[in-house]
């Protein structure tokens, strides 16, 4: 991971409510699985059939760790307090993507056979998932091209990787450009298609490791016929923390510990001349919210994110009277 | 052609809902469709596993006709078909459905067969089903011999008069499916047909040398993602299931699940390494620690990441799988993403992967964590990575674009990391760009395989030094018998036979392991939705435990079964070796072999057809002397193509037909070297006057001591009973035990295993140990490879450093091998020594009184089985042994240093000086000596 100087930041990124992408998926209140029904012996031990935890559960007095896909980002933290609150950590950048409270809509073959990835579900307190830019759905004619702007100048953030993900219909690919702000090409490449009729959706996607930090997206249709594009997005992992200088850290994701009260998230930051930093934060449910106790970051480090009146405590839905 | 309209027979009882929908579904009924071959006067059945060859969602039923559109060519005729999903009612009460089936079709609701056309002569009178509001099962298979086909359900709603077609959105089917195809005829037959499992058609039941046996209780219903023994006995289970959890169960007969940890994101890997278990998860390599005093490993509450960080995608398809400790490092495995369920993948310009470098890889880190470096790509689902062959890695791969067939890998690693990575076939750029490694084996698809997974050596029993692979869908356990072959460019690689081993496992195979204590394999059984699962099981705990006899020996369960038991190339076709002698008359009659071949070429269609399929002449079949083996000549044999062996009408010489009468060779390249036909006799029993050196159930050899002082021998038992050399660091025999008695003329039969590692070259040092009769003439015992590896004269089965045995008869490290040894004293004129070589003068005086040897030691070795020394004489001790001179003396087994994984171990180690002293009524112990 390169650190990259900031020219400009902001200290704090203004939150941001995203809806999750859904792709001709509907929802249902209860998980279980199909039963092979011309098997007898399937049938008579299916009696007790195995059943995910509804969505809707009471969540757990201890905290709990889940380990998900969640809004598209791979092996993510899911840090249930215990009181109702959810944090979505994420281990490449330290960061807390999504704070909520409510539950977690559970996603993915082994939670409900589905392609998708979990979402949370309830009241966000916290959202920096924003996409970077998204695009209106649209139909691209023969040889049109279409371009998405993306980070505008005011914010230049560095990105551990970024997503272009949209969905197409139709045999035929489009071609894919990711272009620099000195119309240097980033990153080209056809869309794969294998649908068996016109009319059939399929997402495609591509990530580019960081520093990423492309000016445009285009889509160009090199078919003979109109191409309909929907959900069209770049989304990010941010770097999110620095040192003093300004230069990006790099995380090194160290697990958790369990304990009766707490979640213990260690990781280390890495900076570029190779110090390392042992890091930790605690997450334990304070009344219906949620604090965070981050440890052993040097006074100088920079933190970006949404949650923080302080750097080393952080308390996220916590009303006032509130008492652990 | 045949048009037939029907409407159901009343049924009176309302129908409720008999299974359970998923969670998500979309509009539409999933269509299935097979490929035949033949007239088709009346249903066919499809065997299972096979996968088929047109797999879409369909938004209407009022009217499918032909062509159903595959990848591999529109079906027209001769094809075999399902819908199914689940219809929505919304108002309840009493439908009318009308199935029109040309040329059959059947309605099934909620698992009640409604209709079959077959069994119709015309119309029958009109009526109704009660169904209740909510999604019903249905399913619709149909099948067509010729002419128009047309399936058509339309139906009455309550209130309703006449017919209407059933809206899109009243007809159901599940989200999220993977729309996995596969070109080709499929196998089929009628249900009438005589055809018995394994003879063309899949086994129904476990191999006779074992027993499957249930392990988990009925409420406990794991999806296994991964199974590993601890040390202490408990077997670890890591659930493919919401939630992640990792169980760890004792009473492995009626096991009882306690928790050890949670929230783990698809676990698929699991290794017990320093002392905690490693477990493999989505994207991160997890060490799961209990921090708890109390020296019990019962919970887990630090979740270490040892690795993390690959490059990854949150696609459904990119899966994390294994967990294999190998030469000092923790191996894994990643798998391609699959977009929107559509499995056909396209490649285009620069770096087509959706995340490039990272996909299908291979992958180690060190044993505790960090230092990810990538060893292999090119693969597609490489979901089963295990030791196998000589404790090398081994992994399977799934059928898919770029992958024609589902394949065994040899993982070939680089001697540095300047190295390019080897590369297994899954092209990520356009094709034509790279060339593969050759697989050991092809899977054909839906023949013997489908989703192959964990590969594991086999160590003990009739099929020892081979592998068992599972298979998800295709179900059970395969078998592999692998063989190094030098090719044209000079590289010996590995390349063999798969052959069908067991079926009627209560899931799909995902993950097996031995058991330490009782040598059974243990089944971790899983499945999905969509088509991957067999028969629609998803979960499931079982063991195949060995069913022969463990005191009589390794090879006692070898004729219990007739089969083929190996393959193997040679220069004009192969050699067949059997289990059983085979009816003399068909062995050598070409008419009872049927072998055709074909190739695969990678394309990025999903799957691949068989290209250039070829019927082989068999010039002819020339048979062993004792009927065990054939040596086929096989006309236009060429390298680069898959040989299916078909055994016609063949039974043993004792009437007995073949556990499985098919084999598939993998010819990547074609053997230079000539096969002898072996001589093989067997492995006595043992007789009643047999003294025990150690019976393999002992607390402790009591029957031995340390050579160098007497004392009790302090070679550890291990779990499985087996007597562990205490290797010494550097000094060859510092821990010696020898008999406590003596023996003269005598026959031995003993059992060891030398397990994988250490280098031959390097002193030696590789699983080195040996049994020295009177403490002075050494059969060698080493990790030696498998043949065709020729056979030395310092190596396994030698008289060491005298005679090389006449076949390399291993069965490779980390397997179960026996010596029964005939062994014949030398001969001495009458002397006053007892032969002791110390430094006493009075010993000094006798010595060189000592009687002249008039004859020389003798001795015939049977090697697993294998007759290899056929009463050779023996010049002189051997090695550093001591000097030879008369009396009796102590059997002696040595030890040796050693860079080995583990140390040599010993069991049924019997002696009798009488041979012929038979036990239970069985035959004399003979010696198998050939007359010169």
């Amino acid at each position: 991971m390169q650190s990259t100087r900031l020219a400009t930041f902001a200290s704090l990124i203004t939150l941001t409510v995203t809806s999750a992408r859904v792709v001709g998926q509907e929802a249902a209140p209860q998980v279980t699985k199909p039963q092979a029904v011309a098997d007898p012996v399937a049938a008579q031990e299916a009696a007790t059939p195995v059943v995910a935890p509804p969505a809707t559960a009471a969540p757990s007095a201890a905290p709990r760790v889940h380990r998900a896909a969640f809004r598209d980002r791979a092996a993510m933290v899911l840090i249930d307090a215990g009181n109702g609150v959810w944090c979505a950590f994420n281990p490449r950048t330290a960061s807390y993507d999504v704070i909520w409270r409510g539950d977690v809509e559970w996603r993915g073959k082994v939670h409900d056979f589905s392609q998708d990835t979990s979402r949370p579900r309830g009241e966000i307190l916290r959202d920096r998932t924003q996409p970077v830019a998204t695009n209106p759905d649209v139909i691209l004619q023969p040889g049109q091209t279409i371009s998405m702007p993306t980070a505008s100048g005011a914010r230049m953030p560095v990105w551990y990787s970024l997503l272009i993900a949209f969905d197409e219909q139709g045999r035929t690919p489009v071609t894919v450009r990711a272009v620099e702000n000195d119309g240097r090409e980033r990153l080209h490449f056809e869309s794969c298609t294998h649908v068996t009729s016109d009319l059939e959706w399929q997402w495609n996607f591509k990530i580019m490791n960081g520093p990423a930090r492309p000016a445009s997206v285009e889509w160009t249709n090199t078919g003979t016929s109109p191409k309909p594009l929907r959900a069209m997005r770049l989304e990010g992992e941010e770097v999110t923390w620095m040192d003093g200088e300004g230069y990006g850290l790099t995380v090194n994701w160290k697990g958790y510990e369990l304990t009766p009260d707490a979640v213990l998230l260690r990781f280390d930051l890495v900076s570029k001349d190779g110090t390392r930093v042992e890091a930790s934060q605690r997450v334990t449910a304070k009344g219906k919210g949620v604090r965070i106790e981050t440890n052993g970051i040097p006074e100088d480090y920079i933190w970006f994110t949404t949650l923080s009146e302080t750097r080393t405590v952080a308390e996220i839905g916590v009303e006032d009277g509130d008492e652990k | 052609m045949r048009a037939i309209a029907v409407s159901l027979v009343l049924c009176a009882t309302m129908a409720r809902a008999q299974s359970t929908p998923p969670t998500n579904t979309i509009p539409g009924l999933t269509l299935w469709a097979w490929r035949l071959e033949g007239d088709l006067p009346r249903w066919p059945r499809v065997d299972d596993g096979q996968t088929p060859n047109a797999y879409k969602i369909v938004t209407s039923i009022a009217a499918i006709r032909d062509p159903i559109a595959a990848d591999d060519g529109p079906l027209v005729d001769h094809f075999v078909g399902e819908l199914r999903g689940w219809i929505r009612i919304d108002t309840p009460g009493r439908h009318m459905f009308r199935l029109v089936g040309d040329d059959g079709a059947r309605l099934l609701i909620d698992g009640r067969e409604l209709y079959d056309t077959e069994r119709l002569a015309g119309f029958v009178g009109e009526d109704g089903l009660e169904l209740t509001a909510g999604l019903h099962e249905i399913r619709i298979p149909f099948y067509e011999d010729t002419g128009k086909f047309l399936v058509s359900l339309q139906w009455s709603v309550p209130g309703a008069v006449g017919y209407t077609n059933i809206p899109t959105d009243n007809l159901r089917t599940e989200a999220g499916q993977t729309f996995a195809t596969s070109p080709g005829i499929k196998r089929w037959r009628f249900a009438s047909d005589a055809r018995r499992p394994g003879d063309g058609t899949p086994l129904a039941s476990a191999h006779p040398a074992y027993r499957l046996e249930k392990v988990r209780t009925p409420d406990f219903k794991p999806q296994v993602g991964a199974l590993c023994f601890l040390p202490d006995g408990r077997l670890a289970l890591a659930e493919w299931q919401h939630d992640g959890k990792v169980w760890l169960l004792s009473n492995l007969n009626a096991a009882q699940p306690a928790l050890l940890a949670e929230g783990l994101s698809e676990p698929l890997g699991l290794a017990w390494v320093n002392g905690a278990l490693v477990v493999t998860q989505r994207g991160e390599i997890t060490r799961l620690v209990d921090t708890s005093a109390d020296g019990i490993y019962d919970h887990a509450d630090r979740y270490e990441c040892l690795a993390s960080g690959w490059p990854q995608s949150a696609n459904y398809h990119e899966f994390t799988f294994n967990m294999v400790p190998y030469k000092d490092r923790l191996w894994f495995s990643t798998s391609v993403p699959l977009r929107g369920g559509l499995t056909n993948y396209v490649p285009g310009t620069d770096g087509d992967f959706t995340t490039p470098n990272g996909p299908g890889s291979v992958w180690s880190i060190a044993r505790n964590g960090g230092d990810l470096q990538r060893e292999a790509r090119g693969f597609r689902t490489p979901n089963g990575m295990g030791r196998g062959i000589a404790g090398d890695l081994f992994v399977c791969d799934n059928q898919g674009s770029w992958m024609p067939a589902s394949r065994m890998n040899h993982l070939e690693t680089r001697s540095s990391r300047d190295q390019p990575l080897p590369f297994y076939g899954h092209q990520e750029t356009r094709i034509g760009t790279e060339t593969a490694e050759p697989p050991v084996v092809w899977f054909p698809h839906g023949e013997i395989g489908n989703s192959p997974s964990e590969p594991v050596l086999v160590h003990d029993g009739p099929h020892r030094g081979q592998m068992y692979v599972g298979d998800v869908t295709y179900g059970g356990v395969t078998r592999v018998y692998a063989e190094r072959i030098t090719g044209s460019d000079g590289m010996a690689r590995y390349q063999g036979a798969v052959f069908p081993m067991s079926q009627g496992i209560e899931a799909g195979v995902n993950r097996m392991v031995w058991g330490p204590e009782d040598g059974a394999l243990y089944l971790g059984g899983v499945g999905s939705n969509g088509n991957w699962n067999h028969q629609g099981h998803t979960f499931g705990l079982e063991r195949l435990a060995p069913a022969w006899d463990g005191h009589a020996g390794p090879d006692a369960a070898r004729g219990a079964t007739f089969e083929m038991l190996r393959v193997q190339s040679a220069p004009k076709g192969f050699m067949i070796t059997f289990t059983q002698p085979v009816d003399a008359a068909a062995l050598v009659d070409p008419a009872h072999y049927e072998v055709k071949s074909w190739r695969y070429e990678p394309t990025e269609q999903y799957g691949g057809p068989k290209v250039d399929v070829r019927l082989h002449q068999v010039p002819s079949a020339t048979a062993s002397p004792d009927s065990r083996q054939s040596l086929l000549e096989i006309a236009d044999l060429a390298p680069g193509r898959v040989y299916a062996i078909t055994l016609k009408n063949m039974k043993s010489a004792d009437g007995t037909e073949p556990w499985s009468t098919n084999a598939w060779y993998t010819l990547n390249a074609i053997s230079k070297k000539d096969i002898a036909f072996e001589h093989f006799v067997g492995s006595p029993v043992p007789t009643a006057d047999a003294l025990w050196l150690y019976d393999g159930a002992s607390s402790h050899a009591s029957a031995m001591q340390m050579a160098k002082d007497g004392a009790p021998c302090d070679w550890k038992v291990e779990r499985d009973g087996s007597l562990a050399v205490h290797s010494p660091k550097d000094g060859i025999g510092e821990f010696d035990i020898v008999s406590r008695a003596a023996f003269g003329d005598c026959f031995v039969h003993l059992e060891w295993l030398s397990p994988a590692g250490g280098n031959v070259k390097d002193g030696q040092r590789n699983g080195n140990s040996g049994i020295k009769l009177m403490e002075r003439y050494e059969v060698q015992i080493m990790n030696s490879a498998q043949a065709p590896e020729p056979p030395q004269f310092n190596e396994a089965g030698s008289i060491y450093r005298q005679t090389a045995p006449d076949v390399n008869a291993s069965t490779g490290a980390g397997t179960w091998q026996s010596y029964d040894i005939w062994f014949t004293a030398p001969k001495w004129e009458t002397s006053t020594s007892s032969g002791s070589t110390s430094d006493d003068p009075a010993d000094a005086r006798a010595r060189k009184t000592a009687p002249r040897k008039l004859k020389n030691a003798r001795m015939t070795v049977v090697w697993n089985g294998v007759l290899v020394h056929n009463d050779v004489e023996v010049k002189d001790k051997t090695g550093l042994s001591g000097t030879e001179a008369p009396g009796p003396a102590r059997i002696l087994l040595q030890s040796h240093p050693s860079d080995a994984e583990g140390p040599v171990r010993f069991r049924n180690i019997w002696v009798t000086s009488t041979p012929a002293a038979s036990a239970n009524g069985a035959a004399p112990i003979r010696n198998p000596a050939l007359p010169r």
